[in-house]
Order: C-alpha cells, then sequence, then structure tokens
C-alpha cells in the first residue's frame, strides 16, 4: 500500500493525484534537474558524458517497451528492430534527402510507430508467448530488409547521418548533445508518467491484468494493444534517431536480438513502473561500466583465467542479477524502493 | 406478474452450444425495467452462460437479446458497456495491479472522451479537467462501499470480500442502466452478504437501475429478487414471483430431485 509521509493532507484530487507531492520532493526534484543540467555538465569529462548519452538513449527506448511488457502486458522482442527502424528512417531521411533532424526524428518514430501498428496487428491476435514470437520474426525480416536495402542503407557498410544543427549552432560535442538526449529523455519521463495516470494507461494495465473483465468495462482491448505497441515503437524510433545523429553512422548490427533482450533485463530488474524504467536502466548501464572496467582488473589480477575467459564470465554476471532478481524481487528496484520508502514513513511504529 | 412495467431486456428463444453441449436452449424471459431479476438454478444449469450472451461474451447460436431497441446478439463486449451495461464478475476479476481508486476510475473509462494526445498533455488539455470530474463521482462510490481506508491499496493485496467490493463499485463508476451480477456473494460470510445485499438494494432503491442477478444463496434471492427465473439444463423450467417460484413442482423436483425418484 502507498503511504504518505506523516503529517500530509491532501485537500485536493489534483493534489491527491499529483506526481509530486511534497514539498520535499519538489526540493529533491529541482536537486535533480540541477544535479542533471548544470552540475554533471560543470563536472563531467568527455567518457562520462557518453555514458550518461547512451543512458538518456536507452532510458527513452526502455521506456517504450515498458508501455507494452510492463504496462500492457505483451512480450515484444522487436524493439532493437523498431530502433533499427527509426535510425534508418532518420538517417536515410538526413543522408539521402539533406532533411534536418527536426523534421528526420518526428518522421523517424512516426514511421516506426506505424510499422510497429503493422506488426501489432497480427500479433495481437493471438495471445501471450506466440505475441513474443511474432515479435521475434519482425525483428528479422525487418534486419534482412535494411541489410537488402541497396543503396538506401548501404547493406553492412553502415550509413552516416548528418549533424544536428539549430541555425549555425551544432551539437557536436557530448556535452551539446548531453544537453539535447537529457531533455528529451527528462521529457519522456515526465509525458510517459501523464499517459499512465489517464484513462489511455489505465485501459493498459487493466489489459494487462484482465483482458476479459475490461472487455466488459468497454475497453476495446484490441484497440488498447495496437495503441500501445505504437507508441511503444514511436519511443523506439525517437531513440533510434538519436543514435543514429550521436553516433553519426550507423550499422546492421548495433541493433541485434540481444539489444532487445537486454532492455527487456532492464525492466526486469527495474520493475513494472515509470521510476522501474530509470532504475533499470541506470543500473545495468552501470553495471556494463562495473563491468568493462572490472573485467580486465580482474584479468590482470588472475593472469591464468584469460582474457577471454574473464570477459566472458563478466557477461554471465549479468544474467545472474537478472536470475537473482526474478528470484527474490520479481517486482524489481522500484518495489523494493517504496517499500525502503514506506518502512521509513512508518518508523519507529510497526503499523 | 402483477404489474405491467416497461420490458427492459427482452430475451427470445436463446439457444447456446459448445461443440456438442447444449449449455442453454430456446430460453425466453423479460427483465422488466428498475426490476431485480434473479436466475436461479443447480451448478451448470445456465446461469452465467446467460448473463455472457447479454453482455456480448458468448454468441448464441439462435435467438435475439434486445436492449434499448437494439439487437445485442453479435455485438462485441465493449461495444455493449456502450450501452450502460455494467457487469459484476463470479470470483475475482478486478485489476490487481492498480490501486482501488484506479480500478474504480477504469469503470469510468467511456465516460472520458479525451484522445491519447490529450493525455499526454495532461496539465494543457481537457484530460486533467474530466479526471477531476469524474473523480468526484468515484469518491461518492467510494464513501458509499465504504472502502475509504482502501482507496490507494493495491486490489491485489486485497482480502476476497474487499476485492468483491472493489469489483462492485468499478461496475457502479459505469454508470449503469442494466447491472449483470453473477454471484455478487458467493464465498462471503454472513455479515459480508449482508453487506453486498444492502449495497445492491441501495442502489437499487436510489438509482432505479435494472438488475439481473445470478446467485446460489436462496434467502438472499427470495428476499431481494422481483422475479426470478429457473434454469435446469439449459432449459427455462419457471418464470415468477418468488412466492410462485418456491411453491413450482418443477423447481423443486430441480432442486431436490424428483418425488417418483425419492420414493
Amino acid at each position: 500500500m502507498y503511504k504518505k509521509p506523516c503529517g500530509v493532507f491532501d485537500e485536493s484530487y489534483e493534489q491527491d493525484s499529483a506526481l509530486v507531492r511534497t514539498g520535499y520532493r519538489w526540493s529533491m526534484l529541482v536537486l535533480l534537474l540541477a544535479i542533471l543540467f548544470v552540475a554533471i555538465p560543470l563536472l563531467a569529462g568527455n567518457y562520462v558524458l557518453d555514458v550518461l548519452n547512451n543512458i538518456a538513449i536507452t532510458l527513452i527506448a526502455a521506456l517504450g517497451l515498458q508501455i507494452v511488457i510492463g504496462f500492457t502486458g505483451q512480450i515484444s522482442l522487436g524493439h532493437a528492430a523498431f530502433m533499427a527502424v527509426g535510425a534508418y528512417t532518420s538517417a536515410m531521411l538526413s543522408t539521402h534527402l539533406g532533411l534536418s533532424f527536426w523534421i528526420a526524428m518526428p518522421l523517424a518514430a512516426l514511421t516506426a510507430g506505424l510499422l510497429g501498428i503493422v506488426i501489432a496487428m497480427p500479433a495481437l491476435r493471438i495471445r501471450g508467448f506466440y505475441v513474443a514470437v511474432t515479435t521475434l520474426a519482425a525483428h528479422y525480416v525487418i534486419m534482412w530488409v535494411i541489410l537488402h536495402g541497396g543503396d538506401l542503407t548501404k547493406g553492412i557498410s553502415g550509413l552516416t547521418a548528418g549533424e544536428i544543427t539549430i541555425g549555425s549552432f551544432v551539437f557536436d560535442t557530448e556535452l551539446k548533445f548531453y544537453f539535447l538526449v537529457m531533455s528529451l529523455a527528462a521529457l519522456a519521463v515526465f509525458f510517459t508518467s501523464n499517459v499512465m495516470r489517464t484513462k489511455i494507461g489505465r485501459a493498459m494495465i487493466a489489459v494487462r491484468d484482465n483482458d476479459l473483465a475490461a472487455g466488459f468495462m468497454g475497453i476495446n482491448v484490441f484497440r488498447t494493444k495496437v495503441v500501445s505497441f505504437f507508441l511503444s515503437s514511436l519511443y523506439a524510433g525517437v531513440a533510434g534517431s538519436l543514435l543514429a545523429h550521436y553516433q553519426g553512422i550507423i550499422t546492421v548490427d548495433q541493433f541485434t536480438l540481444m539489444d532487445s533482450i537486454w532492455i527487456l533485463a532492464m525492466l526486469v530488474v527495474g520493475g513494472a513502473t515509470i521510476t522501474g524504467v530509470i532504475m533499470g536502466v541506470v543500473f545495468f548501464k552501470l553495471l556494463s561500466q562495473v563491468v568493462l572496467f572490472g573485467g580486465p582488473l580482474v584479468g590482470s589480477m588472475f593472469p591464468s583465467f584469460g582474457g577471454s575467459a574473464v570477459s566472458a564470465g563478466m557477461q554471465i554476471l549479468f544474467g545472474v542479477v537478472v536470475i537473482l532478481f526474478l528470484i527474490f524481487e520479481p517486482r524489481g528496484l522500484s518495489h523494493r524502493w517504496q517499500i525502503t520508502l514506506s518502512t521509513f514513513r512508518l518508523w519507529p511504529f510497526p503499523h | 406478474m402483477g404489474q405491467e412495467k416497461e420490458v427492459a431486456v427482452k430475451v427470445r428463444n436463446v439457444s447456446l452450444a459448445f461443440g456438442g453441449v447444449r449449455a442453454l436452449t430456446d430460453v425466453s424471459f423479460d427483465v422488466r425495467k428498475g426490476e431485480i431479476l434473479a436466475i436461479i438454478g443447480p451448478n451448470g444449469a445456465g446461469k452465467t452462460s446467460m448473463l455472457n450472451c447479454i453482455n456480448g461474451f458468448y454468441r448464441p447460436v439462435s435467438g435475439s437479446i434486445t436492449y434499448k431497441d437494439q439487437e445485442l446478439v453479435g455485438k462485441n463486449t465493449y461495444d455493449i458497456a456502450r450501452l450502460s451495461v455494467a457487469r459484476v464478475f463470479q470470483g475475482i476479476q478486478t485489476y490487481g495491479g492498480m490501486t482501488t481508486l484506479e480500478n474504480l476510475m477504469t469503470g469510468m473509462h467511456l465516460k472520458l472522451n479525451y484522445g491519447v494526445l490529450a493525455a499526454y498533455f495532461y496539465f494543457w488539455s481537457k484530460a486533467k479537467k474530466e479526471e477531476m470530474e469524474k473523480r468526484r463521482k468515484i469518491e461518492e462510490i467510494i464513501d458509499f462501499l465504504e472502502i475509504k481506508h482502501i482507496r490507494k491499496s493495491y486490489v491485489g493485496e486485497l482480502a476476497y470480500g474487499l476485492r468483491k467490493r472493489v469489483d462492485f463499485g468499478r461496475a457502479l463508476a459505469m454508470e449503469p442502466d442494466l447491472l449483470l451480477l453473477d454471484e455478487p456473494m458467493a464465498g462471503m460470510n454472513l455479515e459480508e452478504k449482508e453487506d453486498m445485499t444492502r449495497f445492491i438494494l441501495d442502489v437499487h432503491e436510489e438509482k432505479k437501475t435494472t438488475m439481473v442477478l445470478v446467485e446460489h444463496d436462496m434467502g438472499v434471492v427470495m428476499d431481494i429478487a422481483d422475479h426470478i427465473v429457473v434454469l435446469d439444463f439449459g432449459k427455462k423450467i419457471a418464470d415468477g414471483t418468488p412466492e410462485e417460484i418456491s411453491r413450482d413442482p418443477l423447481v423443486i423436483a430441480a432442486y431436490l430431485g424428483e418425488e417418483e425418484k425419492v420414493r
């Protein structure tokens, strides 16, 4: 049960349904934004900024996947493919047609979204596991098309994407890009929170928890699923487009099935809430940094293991983390966080 | 049937079959406006199947069900919900991952008219205004059902009796003209049953909602129903007031076995 801090009373429905409910939390939010947009840009070096940019892009993609998996309860394994659609559409529009990022990105998002609908239509006539298999097939179809796209997609050699500019201002450094992606990620979190407390979000959760009862309540189950696939692919498209323009060049092997599964793993670790997405993405991305630096370190401490064995062992770490979460906290970090908060709010009274 | 009220739901010759099993055979009856009609019968008689036909979840092989001058047979469940037909389910069919409040707000789904884009721009669109208007009505239902204390609890964590109450509240949030109750009191203790009966009667008194009730507790049925339809093996065997039904030899035979066999 959700527990408010002691002494906080709501006097209107608006207060009761507000996202940020107390003065303390407002100050924490302002502090967080200050850290994100003032302290980090001032202090962080290019490497840290690069990691954070990747976190922000993954966060946008993961929010999209959360809509389909966490909220609507449909397993999709095609998320990386939808990111690829967004990335390639955006890159093609900017390279072949010379369109600016600000036009290419929305078009890329829309293309990914519409493709999401096309794939959702047959996938959602069936249930559960079969949806996963259908999106899996979609992944390979999309990848095949991109790989055999000839001059349009440049096949395996990779496609360039133009720089992002506003007037004469060019987003060409990690720092400049950081402001762009972090703002977009923050907006994505905010807007997604909005959707989830309206009838659209409730309909999705209703479909996840009990699609039978949802139908009886006047919720068009099929349309809800299609809308959630559309929104999900839209996010993937935005993330893909950002990735393309951030890196300047994209190749097919940046969007593998494993990437879809890693995002899924982030959601498992985070839990089925929006806070969960943030926690899961940050947790995984930081863990991969640990692996990146820890791997060689372990290798130098125990040379007899050999470098490849160490890097393989570190990959196993990811799997172990997911398994441990499934066993000990299947509802993810965000649930654990809620429990911790509630405990502190009730302390020292047992109930 | 004494007073001739306007007919709300007209069920005519409805037959339903699953493969070779005939769940309903030629069932016809009228639900009059504002009455509580109880459908009773032994296990497997087709009571829930009948409700599912009205809801559009099952499609009868023949027959017709008319409500508000519309044929319900062949319509989707969510289209029938648009005609203000609400359902309280047998067992637990609430949304466990949502709070009580959100469960009830889901019942309001059809009364909220904003779209996806408005939902994204919550603060700057009609979404917030509409939500807050409906919140008022939801809070009235929460007060009425005495579930204030669990408003923000996740329904999946609640006890059975409370979940049933949330289910009932969710149906009320649809502001129904026709309320289908499928064993709302199954598995409850006496006190919970009394509470639920009181809620049903209060709603009936206040809103004049037409209700179709499936219930096994004969005490409750005889007390609150205006009109009873008895099903046995998918066939209607009796139709009348509680007094008529309790004296009907066919009903007694269905429930207690036939006299010849007893002898």
